[in-house]
């Protein structure tokens, strides 16, 4: 056995080195007084949704350095810059809580969340710290929720429109099938269209949801178009779902509208199937080098010169929540400048008595009837559809408008899922 | 009636993958007593070297192949002399280095390709085989052909030539082996080659159909593990057998029903296995 | 008392004097995170009750999942109170350790490793399959537990409070383990691991403690799902997968299962690694990765082993190495 002390000198001093080394790599909690406003990020930046969670935390940060190039933000006649912190939640509900706790410490102003499986655990911290957060999912939304709002995109709202709209385009088609992932996001979606094609007079032939690891979609196709649809709706399937079912309909030769929330990957389905193939999909986010963007994102301040710096700041990583979460930004910071101040109480009660204007146009604040608050801020939302491999915008839903024509069809859909608030368990 | 047809295809399809990766690891863990939890990634990493030779350096699918099979089986050889070697006596150590492998191997490849891309391989046999009202496509019907000249190629192999009959030997009595003059530690480098190549080429058959992404390899290890156990560890007829039959299974019952309930159907069922058929289908009778 | 006796209870009583003093010298996001490592400290503990029984098992984490949801609907829909819940996720784990053990104890090395992923998973599945466990989304807006009693109301919805709960729980529960492994059902423990067989011919029925072990063990990972539920206000199936029960594997292995302490301090270690790296979020895993692959080539025997060479080193300690008294042989790595 060799010496005890030529042991303990070379392995223990690597044990003690790492644990000195890791200790010092800690990030620093004091909290220093800061002129500084922070805006925090609470995203996937790893797994499935980090094809989400990655662009939006980089919009964020070009809508910061934007903003604070030109002047900041004005709080009562002083300028403040803003800053992004961001954290990975990994869409994991435990991780978005240690989040929210790293972003108290921080003495963050107001959160961004995706919504839905992150929001679950959040809730009961973001109201005993009155953390303001902004989420993407209007079904977050419940009376419990104090400090939560939905001011850009009220998912899975615009389905509706998107129903109705089908029905404008194809008058003759009566069966459509349904999939998506099975989880909250896809439950959510799924109860929305159901009502919407319910509203439409549109047959569901097939309704199903697959599972999240399901990595060859061979059998999810075939079991979809069992049913003989003419159209297939693809909800709100995670990007890289989406790219292999829509491959798969076009080698099991479906032909007929797609329809699907986001599109994120077209080009790479337009590389699988056709131009042709894609033509006449239907979808609901545009894209920010269209020309006419200006004219129908009237609540984003220069959409081209935003989209010009992403590109060079962040090449080749845009998606649609590049854009969305800088619009949450957006609306915040106008909220901020007219109530003057930061702090969760005054500015919330602000926000409600001056609803500040939203992405596509005047907003109000709605929500009442189906969870029981009024914080999802909604306004007219675009329906896009490809055309020549590319998504343009072919209409302006009115989503409050189409719900309370359809509200019925909707609870009764929504009950069917548990997802009404008083069966939130 | 459709579907039932489609079902067959795609369970034949899936048998394929599933028997590709599954006969690795069964002729490591029959030879070498290792149970290598990084399978999963020398597939996933079958599939990025593919991609990258054939869609970034703009080589064919081809030669794409042939790479993710040589630098595989190279990783595995790497794998054996650096690490299992010095934990031969230690089997939960093993296990815990080969997480660790596998925890390398997916960092590696998210920081390779980015998180957040969806790589695309393209098949050098696109389009679909039509027959009356069956959709075939060709890529998919390459990978079963593909996956049975491997499988007799393997039992060739196996029971044919003198490496063959060495790895079995040392598979049955490490030992006696030795004293019999085979060198155990070159037959374990050529046995990891072999089960690190095999999951490479599994990976590369399969990246034009799936998704290429960094975790790829997860549900492909439980299903291996669970197809070994059934088919009797260590054997790898038993393991291509088990395959197939599990494979069939589990596609008809995630197209009828869901796939959670197939996942739950098939756990029980290798529980069922563990607790009635230990020795699962090939019971004793083959090793290797 | 023995000065090595002497040595370790000073040393227990420091760290947990120490712990308890988090709160004061950090905010919220430390201390709870202080709250997420004396869990994980009470799992690797029981985990290791298993393992010195001679076997791996992946069902554990799952087992704490039962706790968790045991906790989860009790408050939720029952309103019970935190001692009940506490006693209700322990005898829950319990039962559906003792349910489980039926099929798996007839399973050995390997096999029971696989045997109890699958069951394990199995479970985990149903959970996100049914309703009324809250499905996919899983059950949150879980309240914290408030005390009112005669006057003295603590809230132990904050951290602080909350850590000191914890902490509380989780010595008590440490300090049952160990009494457990120091008496005759310890060593028989242990006798098992050894040698099977000689076990057996002195009238020691193994399989009968395999299950007790288990089912100690499960109970006290029940007790850690307990604490879980209540820290994060919310229990979702993805927190008890596949992942986590390779966390406790590797955790235990780079402690070293030796001493009651390895363990422990393999989870404190690595956790606070883990953490620290949080900067290169995406490459996290990959240096873990490294860390254990060195670790296991070059420390097999864990982390433990050279607490003690340490320990060697410090004076009024004996120079041999076999400070616990027993007839059988040293237990080594299973």
């Amino acid at each position: 056995m060799s010496s005890p002390i030529s042991r303990f000198t070379r392995r223990q001093t690597l044990i003690v080195a790492g644990i000195t080394a890791s200790t010092l790599a800690m990030p620093n909690i004091v909290r220093a007084a800061d002129p500084k406003l922070r805006v925090g990020a609470l995203l996937p930046l790893t797994g499935d949704l980090a094809l989400w969670g990655v662009p939006g935390k980089n919009g964020a940060e070009v809508w910061a350095a934007r903003t604070n190039k030109a002047g900041g933000i004005m709080v009562n006649g002083t300028r403040h810059e803003v800053e992004v912190v961001a954290f990975d939640g990994a869409y994991i509900a435990e991780k978005t809580v240690q989040g929210a706790r790293a972003f108290v410490d921080q003495d963050v102003k107001y959160t961004m969340v995706i919504g839905g499986d992150d929001w679950s655990a959040m809730q009961d911290f973001s109201n005993r710290n009155k953390m303001l957060t902004s989420t993407l999912y209007v079904t977050d939304l419940n009376p419990e929720a104090k400090y939560l709002i939905a001011p850009v995109e009220v998912h899975p709202l615009y389905f509706g429109c998107g129903a109705e709209h089908l029905r404008k385009v194809e008058p003759n088609v009566k069966s459509v099938a349904l999939c998506a992932q099975d989880d909250l996001t896809g439950r959510v979606a799924l109860a929305y269209w159901r009502a919407g094609f319910d509203a439409h007079n549109f047959e569901i032939v097939k309704d199903e949801y697959f599972d999240l690891a399901t990595t060859d979609f061979a059998p999810v196709v075939s079991s979809l178009l069992a049913g003989k649809p003419e159209a297939v709706c693809l909800d709100t399937a995670y990007p890289s779902f989406a790219l292999l079912l829509v491959e798969q309909l076009y080698i099991q030769g479906f032909k007929g509208r797609i329809l699907h929330a986001g599109l994120e990957l077209l080009p790479d389905m337009v590389r699988r199937t056709s131009a042709e193939y894609m033509e006449g999909s239907i979808t609901f986010f545009p894209r920010f080098d269209d020309p006419a963007i200006g004219t129908s994102a009237v609540g984003f301040p220069d959409s081209a010169g935003f989209y010009a710096d992403y590109e060079m700041m962040y090449p080749g990583s845009w998606n649609n929540t590049s854009w969305e979460f800088p619009a949450c930004l957006e609306v915040w910071k106008r909220a901020v400048e007219t109530a003057n101040t930061a702090e969760p109480d005054e500015l919330f009660a602000s926000m409600k008595a001056n609803p500040p204007s939203h992405m596509f146009g005047t907003a109000h604040w709605w929500g009442e009837d189906l969870f029981g608050s009024n914080n999802a801020l909604v306004s007219s939302w675009p329906i896009v559809e490809v055309r020549n491999g590319k998504v343009d915008i072919v209409a302006m839903g009115d989503q409050a408008a189409w719900y309370a024509d359809h509200r019925d069809a909707v609870i009764k859909r929504f009950r069917e899922e548990q997802l009404m608030p008083d069966q939130k368990r | 009636m459709q579907m039932l047809i489609d079902t067959l295809v795609n369970a034949a399809m899936a048998s394929a993958a599933t028997a590709l990766v599954s006969i690795g690891l069964a002729l490591i863990f029959g030879v070498m007593r290792i149970e290598n939890f990084a399978h999963g990634e020398l597939y996933m990493v079958g599939a990025y070297v593919t991609w990258y030779v054939s869609s970034a350096l703009g080589l064919t699918y081809f030669p794409g192949l042939v790479c993710a099979v040589l630098i595989t089986a190279l990783l595995g050889a790497l794998m054996e002399v650096a690490l299992f070697r010095r934990l031969r006596s230690n089997p939960v150590g093993c296990l815990i280095i080969t997480v660790g492998v596998l925890l390398v191997l997916q960092t590696a490849a998210v920081w390779f390709g980015g998180v957040n891309s969806t790589l695309l391989v393209d098949t050098p046999f696109p389009g679909v085989l039509r027959i009356g009202t069956l959709a075939l496509p060709w890529h998919r019907l390459f990978v079963i052909v593909a996956a049975i000249i491997l499988m007799l190629a393997l039992t060739w192999l196996l029971r044919r030539t003198a490496f063959g009959w060495a790895v079995r030997a040392v598979a049955q009595d490490a030992e006696a082996a030795s004293l019999q003059g085979i060198s155990i530690g070159r037959i374990s480098i050529l046995a990891m080659m072999l089960s690190a190549g095999l999951a490479g080429a599994a990976g590369a058959f399969m990246a034009p159909i799936v998704r290429v992404n960094p975790f790829m390899g997860q549900p492909v290890i439980i299903t291996a593990f669970i197809v070994i156990i059934m088919g009797g560890i260590g054997s790898i007829e038993g393991a291509i057998i088990a395959s197939v039959l599990y494979s069939t299974f589990f596609t008809f019952v995630s197209t009828y029903l869901d796939s959670t309930v197939a996942t739950i159907a098939g756990l029980c069922i290798m529980l069922g296995v563990l607790i009635f058929m230990p020795n699962g289908l090939m019971g004793k009778a083959e090793k290797v | 008392m023995t000065s090595r006796q002497t040595w370790h209870a000073i040393g227990a009583m420091t760290s947990i004097a120490a712990a308890a003093l988090l709160p004061v010298v950090s905010g919220d996001y430390y201390t709870s995170f202080g709250t997420e490592i004396a869990i994980m400290v009470l799992m690797l503990s029981s985990y290791r009750l298993i393992v010195l029984t001679g076997e791996w098992s992946f069902a554990h984490v799952v087992l704490q999942g039962v706790g968790a949801y045991t906790a989860a609907i009790a408050v939720k829909d029952f309103d019970w109170p935190f001692p009940l819940t506490i006693a209700a996720g322990a005898a829950m784990a319990a039962l559906m350790a003792t349910i489980l053990s039926f099929p798996l104890l007839r399973m050995k090395g390997f096999y029971f490793l696989m045997g109890s992923f699958a069951a394990a998973e199995a479970i985990r599945l149903l959970w996100r399959k049914i309703p009324f466990f809250g499905g996919t989304r899983g059950l949150s807006n879980i309240p914290a537990p408030y005390l009112d009693l005669g006057g003295l109301t603590i809230d132990f919805g904050h951290p602080a409070n909350f850590f000191h709960l914890s902490l509380a729980v989780v010595v008590c529960c440490l300090f049952l383990m160990w009494r457990m492994e120091r008496a005759r059902i310890g060593h028989i423990w242990r006798a098992i691991q050894q040698q099977d067989i000689l076990a057996q011919s002195v009238g020691i029925e193994s399989r009968t403690y395999r299950r007790l072990a288990f089912v100690i063990a499960a109970a006290f990972a029940g007790i850690a799902g307990v604490l879980l539920a209540y820290a994060f206000g919310t229990v979702t199936p993805n927190r008890f997968g596949l992942n986590f029960a390779l966390y406790l594997m590797i955790w235990s292995i780079v402690g070293g299962t030796r001493t009651f302490y390895g363990v422990v301090l393999g989870g404190v270690v690595l956790m606070i690694f883990d953490e620290s790296l949080r900067f290169a979020e995406e490459l996290r895993p990959g240096v873990y990765g490294l860390i254990l692959i060195g670790v296991m080539l070059f420390c097999p025997q864990g982390l433990e082993r050279l607490l003690q060479s340490m320990a060697r080193v410090l004076p009024g300690t004996r120079s041999d190495e076999s400070g616990e008294r027993g007839t059988l042989s040293r237990p080594g790595k299973s």
